[in-house]
């Protein structure tokens, strides 16, 4: 980025331990002028980004909160993944903080507002979890209610929804509004699910487009694979995460490569990144370890990988 | 060398610590019943089961064509060490179970990555994590956060290596993962 005119962020950090916080500081000087926007540490007024530990003072979160600016959280090891956009799991390298501020700064300059009002709509459940998720999550609970009267919640820490209402949600058949702020809590009987997962059916069987926040020339590819167990997914997206983990592509190269509609690259890239799980690629990222080159079976093994998928699809 | 035997046979190696699934996994999805070398497991600190898999455990999958792929179990305990290298080398793949209710189940999945990660393609790894829902065990989440941090991108599982339809996704997963990497690699 070197040579451009960059956009100047600043960022607090709060609540991190002090080996981490230096470390962070660190890291700032790394990555100058590798980064989207120049990062420079600030004070809490005028910060655009705060970066906080998930055990940072709740009163200075809740305050950060009312900015509705975003919010980069880290923790621990074996801490549960939050229902927030942006984290980052302690220990971390100077390339997942690189990636994940310039998705930060991406997310700065064209933030969910920014859309035309017929899309918008169609995208309002989206958006606002994408919103929602940018600043770390709310205190309260937040609701997102379905044409047919299901009800999605997002709290704290989790989400939480009625049997019924999952079931819905996983086969598509819940097409939730904007999720907003409740003083209410999830009825009796609502189970718990992780945010992400909620985000994930909430792309999945979205508008079949790319959202907003997404470009049909972008290059992604899959940062961490989605608990395909936990999800369900039929054959076409495991192609898809495969294919989108072994090298960067765009919407259309994802497609041809997964042999899936153009329609179903798109969902999984929508589903992928409201998940957390996607990266831009257009910029130097972290580097993966992915199937590469050298890893290409023999002609002989291609085929029988392609037998062994056929044999698996016939005994399912 | 890693990476397949391109002479010899097609194999995918079912890893992981004692206790975690591997016996029962090959068995789920072998369609012979699974040769297995079994003894009596004297180290009861790491496990309570009555028996642990000293040797390896050997099922098989023939292919519409008369082709075979060729299922290892390794044993789990460390000191079994070297036949690691002699059943992963020339592999296609490799899956690694770990139950997440195990004290240290992050760190053994990390050791069992580190371990068979050279002596197969890079990526070709599957991970299958068994127990996620118990209280107080990791998420499969944190397993695959845990991969991401250290710069690998492979599938996390939550799986029961008792079902076959979790053990054949697992499979099936990298078998998508080893044709993906070709499709990449030849582009």
């Amino acid at each position: 980025m070197a040579g451009k005119d960059v956009r100047t962020l600043r960022i607090y950090a709060t609540g991190l331990p002090p080996d981490s916080l230096r470390v962070f500081h660190s890291m700032l000087k790394v990555i100058e002028g590798r980064s989207l926007a120049a990062w420079r540490p600030g004070a809490m007024a005028q910060a655009d980004v705060l970066l906080a530990h998930a055990g940072a003072d709740p009163v200075l979160l809740d305050e950060w909160d009312r900015t509705g600016k975003p919010v980069l959280m880290v923790v621990d090891e074996r801490a549960p993944w939050l229902p927030a956009r942006f984290v980052l799991r302690l220990p971390f390298r100077v390339m997942q903080l690189l990636s994940l501020l310039d998705e930060v700064a991406a997310f700065l300059a064209a933030p969910p507002a920014a859309i035309p009002m017929a899309r918008q709509s169609r995208w309002a459940a989206a958006e606002s979890l994408r919103a929602l998720m940018a600043r770390g999550g709310e205190s309260g609970w937040q609701v997102a209610t379905g044409s047919d009267g299901h009800q999605l919640w997002i709290g704290a820490t989790h989400a939480a929804a009625l049997p019924e209402a999952l079931i819905a949600l996983r086969a598509g058949a819940l097409q939730p509004g904007a999720f907003a702020r409740s003083d209410a809590s999830p009825p009796v009987g609502a189970i718990a699910l992780a945010v992400a997962d909620v985000a994930w059916f909430i792309g999945l069987n979205g508008p079949a487009e790319l959202a907003p926040w997404l470009q049909a020339e972008g290059i992604y590819r899959l940062r961490r694979w989605p608990d395909l167990a936990r999800l369900g997914a039929d054959e076409a997206l495991i192609e898809l995460c495969a294919c989108a983990a072994a090298r960067e592509r765009t919407s259309g190269q994802l497609a041809a490569s997964a042999g899936v509609p153009a329609e179903a690259a798109q969902r999984f890239l929508v589903a992928a990144s409201l998940a957390g799980l996607l990266a831009s690629a257009s910029r130097e990222q972290e580097p993966a370890r992915p199937v590469a080159a050298e890893a290409v079976p023999a002609s002989g093994w291609s085929r029988l990988i392609g037998d062994l998928r056929r044999h698996l699809r016939r005994a399912a | 060398m890693n990476g397949p035997d391109v002479q010899g046979e097609f194999k995918i190696i079912f890893t992981g610590p004692m206790g975690a699934g591997k016996t029962t996994a090959i068995a789920a999805i072998s369609e012979i019943t699974p040769i297995q070398t079994e003894a009596p497991n004297t180290d009861r600190i790491s496990h309570a089961k009555a028996s642990t898999t000293v040797g390896f455990d050997y099922g098989r999958i023939t292919l519409a064509d008369g082709q075979v792929v060729r299922l290892y179990g390794t044993p789990g305990q460390a000191r079994y060490r070297f036949m690691w290298e002699i059943l992963g080398r020339g592999a296609a793949g490799v899956i690694v179970l770990v139950d997440a209710q195990q004290p240290g189940a992050l760190v053994q999945m990390d050791s069992f990555v580190d371990a068979f990660a050279p002596l197969v393609p890079p990526g070709a790894i599957v991970v299958g994590v068994g127990r996620t829902g118990e209280p107080g065990a990791p998420s499969s989440d944190a397993f695959a956060a845990r991969l991401q941090a250290r710069g690998i991108v492979a599938p996390v599982l939550s799986i029961d290596a008792r079902q076959l339809a979790d053990v054949r996704l697992m499979v099936q997963t990298l078998a998508c993962v080893l044709a993906a990497g070709a499709e990449a690699g030849a582009a």
